[in-house]
């Protein structure tokens, strides 16, 4: 699956769909916001299966899906090793239950870097990852929840609503449409580079950022040369369609649903902490 | 009444020396189609821009002469707005919208259309460009075709007098082009003036009224079609088939062999399905097939870009790819690194690599741009950059993706020539993807037709003349 599929609007005519692009909007930031404040395991792994199952609830494509699966458990895994591995407060503190040395202290160099340490895989440093990870799922599902079934004229609208200035808006909704493009090309410069030789490793792409960077911001230049010329031939004034043909349907049960979601969560919330 | 006035117009770009456009003159009528045709360089998509008023605008430069349309002096592109409809060569970037309805729409709605006339508007052109089932699509899915049919409805949506396009057919397969054809007749039937820069004439010929021809920014010729056959001749413009067979038996020694090949792509299962194919030592094999028929993936996989799901290949060599859009192989500030640089990663000291590299630059004639920046070069320059880029790094498959993007005939054949230059050198064996009727018709030791995934047919042509 390319990028540009990835995070792109799918026509639908799930309630999710149906539902106000501003309530949609307000639900992906609580649910940031909710993210941000709760520390708690629990309450955490719960967030995490209501939005799953919001999100399952509107049927995204298989394609999409698989996708989605794929860099969850990449965000998992990547942050409990990243996490266990590297707990703060063992190497700050010298807190935590250690589950295996990798590198034990009684190395000389190890132990030296270390601080007499060792490089060992932390049982707290385990369960942190994992609710770090949690969270970064959480805020994930929720905001492709809101890109999956909202139409970009709907978001832009939705920004107004905010207080957001139209330009601004359309500035925002340009960079979310043409950044996936971006992200294409990089990879393009990177194939061009390893066509020619270059060793491109994690380490040494740092050596080419400069050449990728070039080549991409050329190339977006030359775009956006393309696109503003085209848009004032055609007597652009700021003003983004947001066309809808076919059945209007009924969004009021898509609103309530939404609504009762939301306090679903708060009560979650409230009622676990007191 | 003429719909379009040019008198006396030159045009020199602020960065050179030399007139772009040297005292060009014609006139237009009403529901009459112009062909501007020339070779690379000859000023065509300059000529486009004042035409359209972006050149006024945006171009830095010197105009002479006057440009009237419907008697209307264009001095800057306000003066066009409503008036003329730009379909870019690079269509695909003049999209701004999500949704093909939001960009048929946009030009109507900021004219202050209300939403039901918009509607209505769409309906009209989406009817008159067979497309309303693309209508709820989203933009970057459609295939080059379907793009190029919407960035035309999104410039025809407020009825423009007159309708450019820039090298319209460049992307195109043949029934692509057949379609965009009908569509360019069914819009002239509908009162629109249309003005086409192309290179593909053969293909565009049937459907014009007049001819433009220019020849390093002179006009040459402007008159009635069939008066300007001997000056496209005369040119060696792409008036007829194109014509080379310099075939030659390639060795025995088999560099690829591939068995029952399956390739998933973007989350589709089988965009190459079971292909089974084999490329020769110093052997031209061609790819035909409509776009989208698994031919770039299938390139992709053989140099490494994409993995397969299933099946066996044995590749006996190395690998380079030019593609489609040589922009996309160019990624260093000069053109002289672009050659030194992959010849230098070959393993070559930097005195060999250096001898190599100007050896190459001298033999696709672009030593005197050395130090340029090669995203400055014209398109046909960047395309021979691209494979000698592609050939330092001295490989033994190369492949090149629709190499007749943007060139002219004699662009073409200037390309050809090199490949059958290295090819009897060094024993290169080339593979080109291509949806080019007329090129399939003329190159190819072995042609495999593709559609769909699968071979359809193999085309093994030559071999009597081994």
């Amino acid at each position: 699956m390319s990028f540009r599929e990835f995070l792109q609007y799918y026509e639908s005519n799930s309630w999710l769909h149906r539902a106000n692009p501003f309530l949609k909007f307000i639900f992906t930031i609580f649910i940031i916001f909710i993210v941000f404040i709760v520390w708690d395991l629990h309450k955490l792994i719960y967030l995490t299966l209501i939005i799953t199952l919001t999100l399952a609830s509107i049927r995204p494509p298989k394609v999409k899906v698989n996708a989605y699966m794929k860099i969850t458990l990449f965000i998992i895994i990547s942050t409990i090793i990243s996490q266990s591995l590297f707990y703060y407060e063992y190497y700050v503190y010298g807190k935590g239950t250690i589950i295996l040395y990798l590198l034990p202290p009684t190395i000389p160099i190890v132990r030296e870097i270390t601080f007499g340490k060792g490089v060992a895989l932390v049982y707290e440093g385990f369960k942190y990852g994992f609710l770090v990870s949690l969270k970064i799922i959480s805020m994930m599902l929720a905001s492709l929840l809101l890109i999956l079934t909202t139409r970009p004229g709907d978001l832009i609208k939705a920004f107004n609503k905010l207080g957001v200035p139209n330009k601004v808006a359309i500035a925002a909704i340009t960079t979310i449409r043409f950044l996936p493009i971006t992200i294409e090309e990089i990879y393009s410069a990177i194939t061009a580079l390893r066509l020619k030789g270059e060793k491109i490793g994690l380490r040494k792409i740092f050596f080419h950022i400069k050449t990728i960077l070039k080549n991409v911001i050329l190339n977006s230049a030359k775009r956006a040369y393309i696109l503003g010329i085209s848009l004032e031939l055609r007597g652009f004034k700021g003003i983004v369609p947001n066309i809808e043909i076919g059945e209007k349907n009924e969004k009021v049960l898509s609103d309530i649903l939404l609504i009762f979601i939301m306090l679903f969560i708060i009560t979650l919330i409230f009622i676990s902490t007191f | 009444m003429n719909v379009v006035e040019v008198r006396d117009l030159s045009f020199r770009y602020s960065n050179s020396k030399d007139y772009t456009l040297k005292n060009i003159s014609f006139s237009l009528k009403r529901d009459e189609a112009l062909l501007i045709a020339g070779p690379t360089g000859s000023g065509k998509s300059t000529l486009g821009y004042i035409l359209s008023g972006i050149a006024q605008s945006y171009l830095d430069g010197e105009l002479e002469g006057s440009v009237k349309v419907f008697g209307r002096t264009i001095k800057k592109l306000e003066d066009t707005r409503g008036l003329i409809g730009y379909v870019f060569q690079s269509f695909e970037n003049q999209l701004l919208s999500f949704t093909v309805i939001d960009e048929l729409a946009l030009a109507a709605i900021n004219s202050g259309l209300s939403e039901r006339e918009v509607i209505d508007n769409i309906y009209k052109i989406s009817d008159l460009l067979n497309m309303r089932n693309l209508l709820k699509r989203y933009v970057f899915n459609l295939s080059s075709g379907e793009m190029q049919k919407v960035a035309i409805g999104s410039m025809i949506v407020l009825k423009p007098k007159i309708l450019i396009l820039d090298e319209p057919l460049s992307q195109l397969d043949n029934t692509s082009v057949k379609n965009l054809l009908t569509i360019l007749n069914q819009l002239k039937d509908s009162g629109i003036t249309i003005i086409i820069i192309e290179h593909r004439i053969r293909k565009i010929l049937p459907i014009v009224d007049k001819v433009l021809i220019l020849e390093a920014g002179e006009e040459i010729f402007f008159g009635d079609k069939r008066d300007a056959i001997n000056t496209f001749e005369r040119l060696r413009l792409r008036i007829d088939k194109i014509s080379w067979h310099k075939h030659k038996k390639p060795s025995d020694k088999t560099i690829i062999k591939c068995e029952d090949i399956w390739i998933s792509r973007s989350g589709i299962f089988g965009v190459v399905k079971g292909v089974s194919f084999e490329v020769k030592e110093g052997e031209i094999v061609l790819f035909y097939g409509p776009n989208g028929a698994g031919k770039t993936s299938l390139s992709l996989f053989l140099t490494g870009i994409i993995d397969k799901v299933k099946g066996h290949a044995q590749i006996n060599g190395k690998i380079s790819i030019v593609f489609q859009n040589p922009d996309y192989n160019i990624v260093y500030d000069t053109v002289f690194d672009e050659v030194y640089k992959p010849a230098l990663n070959s393993g070559l000291t930097r005195e060999e690599a250096k001898i190599f590299a100007n050896l190459l630059l001298e033999k696709f004639n672009l030593s005197k741009y050395r130090s340029k920046h090669p995203k400055l070069l014209s398109k046909g320059e960047k395309m021979r950059l691209a494979i000698a880029s592609a050939l330092a790094s001295k490989p033994n498959i190369l492949i090149l993706d629709e190499p007749t993007f943007g060139q002219d005939y004699q662009g073409i054949l200037g390309i050809l020539e090199m490949l059958a230059f290295f090819r009897d050198k060094w024993g290169l064996s080339i593979i080109i993807n291509t949806n080019d009727e007329e090129l399939m018709e003329a190159v190819g030791d072995r042609v495999y037709v593709i559609d769909k995934g699968e071979i359809i047919k193999v085309i093994k042509r030559g071999r009597d003349e081994f």
